[in-house]
Parts: C-alpha cells; sequence; structure tokens
C-alpha cells in the first residue's frame, strides 16, 4: 500500500500537475477545484493499472475509493485482482 | 450506485395496454401523440414543477423554439455528446437536446449582482439511435437552472432532491434517486468526462421502474457543471466569485408515463382533476 502511495504521489506531482504550481500530499481532495480533469483522470487510472497490475472497472471509480491519494492506495494498493 | 432512496412500493396495473386501450399514448415512429388526459396530466406536473421553481425564488425565463447550432457548439455539446444527432427544425434551428442551454445563451456575458435561479420550458429533441420505453425523439422538458457559488449551488440541488423526492413520495410514485453520468461513448477524453462526474457526483438522476420490475425510465436528473458554462459563455456572479452552474431537469412526458403505468391511468389522470392531498 505504502509503495503504490509514494509512485501515486511522485506521478500525480511529476506528471498531471507538472505545468502547475500546486504539489498534492496524501490527504489533498484530489477532485476539490479542479485540480484533477477528464484527460488526466484517464492518466491517472492507466498508471493506477500499471502500478496495481490489474483492470480498473468503472463501477470503482467512485469518490469513496478516489477522494484522495491515501484512499486510493489503501484501496487499490491491498485489493488483489 | 450507492446512494439510493426508494419510496414505498405500488404495484403495476399493465399501464401501457390501458394507456394504449384509451388512446392516450399512441407511438408514432420514434414520437408519441399524447390523448387530452394525458396532456392535462403534464399540465399539471408542470404547474407543480413551477410551483416549485417559484417557492425557491425562480423567475421565469422565456425561451425560443429553436436553437442555433453555434450556441450548441458554444456549450460544448457536440464534443460532450458525440454520438447524439440533434433534431432539425427547418426553420433555421434545431430542438435544444436541453431546455438548459436556452438559459445560458440568455445569460452570456451577464453580470450578475447575486446567485439566481430560473426556471424554463421548451420542446427538446434528441435522436440517440434507442428504442426504449419513454426515449423520445421529441419531448417537454422544464428545468431549473441555478447559477452562483459553488456551494450555494450545491446545496440548491440538495434541496430540490429532497423536494421532488418528497413530491414523487406525495404521489405514491415508486422511484430511486441514484448518482448517475451521461452516455458519452467510451474512448477519449469523454470516457474521462464521464468517469469525473461519476466521482464527484456531479449527476444525479430520479428513477422510476416502468413496464416491469427491472425496467427503469429516468424522469429527472440534478446536475452539477461546476464552472463549464460559466466560462463557455462568460456569465459571472458577484463581480467576478468563481461562477458555479447546475441544473434540475424534468421530463414531461416521462413523469405521466411513470404514474399512468404504476398507479393505472385513471388514478394517474384523477391527479390532474382533483388537488392532491
Amino acid at each position: 500500500m505504502t509503495e503504490v502511495r509514494d509512485k501515486l504521489l511522485g506521478y500525480i506531482n511529476g506528471e498531471l500537475l507538472a505545468d502547475r504550481a500546486l504539489i498534492a500530499g496524501p490527504d489533498t481532495p484530489l477532485f476539490a477545484d479542479g485540480w484533477i480533469e477528464s484527460l488526466s483522470i484517464l492518466k491517472l487510472i492507466a498508471y493506477l493499472e500499471l502500478v496495481t497490475g490489474r483492470e480498473i472497472p468503472d463501477e470503482e471509480i467512485v469518490m469513496k475509493n478516489f477522494q484522495d491519494v491515501n484512499t486510493i492506495a489503501e484501496h487499490f494498493g491491498t485489493k488483489r485482482p | 450506485m450507492s446512494e439510493a432512496i426508494a419510496t414505498p412500493e405500488t404495484g403495476f396495473d399493465n399501464g401501457m395496454a390501458e394507456l394504449s386501450r384509451l388512446q392516450e399514448w399512441i407511438p408514432v415512429g420514434p414520437e408519441v401523440q399524447l390523448g387530452s388526459r394525458m396532456m392535462a396530466l403534464i399540465n399539471w406536473l408542470d404547474s407543480k414543477f413551477v410551483a416549485f421553481a417559484t417557492e425557491t425564488g425562480a423567475r421565469e425565463m422565456s425561451v425560443p423554439h429553436c436553437i442555433e447550432r453555434s450556441v450548441l457548439e458554444q456549450a460544448g455539446y457536440f464534443d460532450s455528446f458525440p454520438g447524439e444527432g440533434v433534431v432539425d427544425e427547418n426553420r433555421g434551428g434545431y430542438l435544444s437536446p436541453a431546455t438548459c442551454y436556452h438559459c445560458y445563451a440568455k445569460l452570456a456575458a451577464a453580470s450578475l449582482p447575486e446567485p439566481g435561479i430560473w426556471t424554463c420550458i421548451s420542446r427538446c429533441g434528441r435522436n440517440e439511435g434507442k428504442e426504449e420505453l419513454g426515449r423520445l425523439r421529441k419531448f417537454m422538458m422544464r428545468e431549473i437552472v441555478l447559477v452562483g457559488a459553488a456551494d450555494w449551488v450545491r446545496q440548491q440541488r440538495r434541496k430540490g432532491m429532497d423536494r421532488i423526492l418528497a413530491f414523487a413520495k406525495s404521489l405514491q410514485l415508486r422511484v430511486t434517486l441514484q448518482t448517475a453520468s451521461d452516455p458519452f461513448f467510451a474512448g477519449g477524453a469523454a470516457r474521462g468526462m464521464m468517469l469525473l462526474q461519476q466521482i464527484k457526483q456531479l449527476k444525479y438522476e430520479l428513477r422510476a421502474p416502468v413496464d416491469a420490475p427491472g425496467t427503469e425510465m429516468a424522469i429527472a436528473s440534478f446536475n452539477l457543471h461546476e464552472m463549464f458554462f460559466s466560462r463557455r459563455f462568460g456569465f459571472v456572479v458577484n463581480n467576478g466569485v468563481p461562477t458555479h452552474s447546475g441544473c434540475i431537469a424534468f421530463g414531461l412526458e416521462r413523469w405521466a408515463l411513470a404514474l399512468a403505468m404504476q398507479l393505472g391511468p385513471e388514478r394517474a389522470f384523477k391527479l390532474s382533476g382533483e388537488e392532491h392531498k
């Protein structure tokens, strides 16, 4: 879970928010104030699938699982394919 | 989705067969001809939605019959719904796919001194390429449009959901309120928009079972647009506070159909003849 969390934080800050003066922390609400937009979420999900080695079905892409990096890592970093 | 609220269960009454026998719902291709009692029910329902809107401070806005293609382009309609066709009225314009597009066009470049609520009604048109009960090519949509700061718009939408859920319950109409996303075609940025809608709970639908258990029809939707339309049409509130919008939409034929099918036509038609208690 920690590995997934650290990789996600690195990807979000290094790639998704690269052009912006924003640094996300593990508990930053990713979907408040337009931090993550439509193209970025697709990249985030693709990266999450790469890191976890499993396909993420649309049904699991809900706020409960995507509130911030901690909740993403908790849900997807511990669940087996 | 996770947030489903159900009103008490009522029975089906073979409503469609009865509606056909009474000649109150006559399918003509992808459109429908309504009998006078269905029309009366629709008008009664609309009067209830207007009353709800004005109770919340809405002003009525008159909108034109047709909408220009340029307005739909400005609204991003063709990017957001690449698979849907618009309905050409051969009068130099289209039937709008949703009533609220007219409203944003009227608010273009406006500087609003305070948050605002408007309500308007129009005949809408969509070529969705699907054949389902209640999915009409041309239909009437009443909308309530909300413009203000993010928290205010979200609160107004919540109030609207509570009020309309209570109204459905008072009619003994069985419904569920569910998070939803628009049926974008999969792939590309459109899928991203759909997933964002899903995560951020931007869209709720009030769905009513019709015809048979497991068959549902969306009769209302409660939508947050964030700053999508205020940016595209350039309207601001309170001297430029980040301006959000939202809308509450009612498909009038679908409400009447759901009532007739769940309660039985005769019981549904009585609603428009005597004030519901």
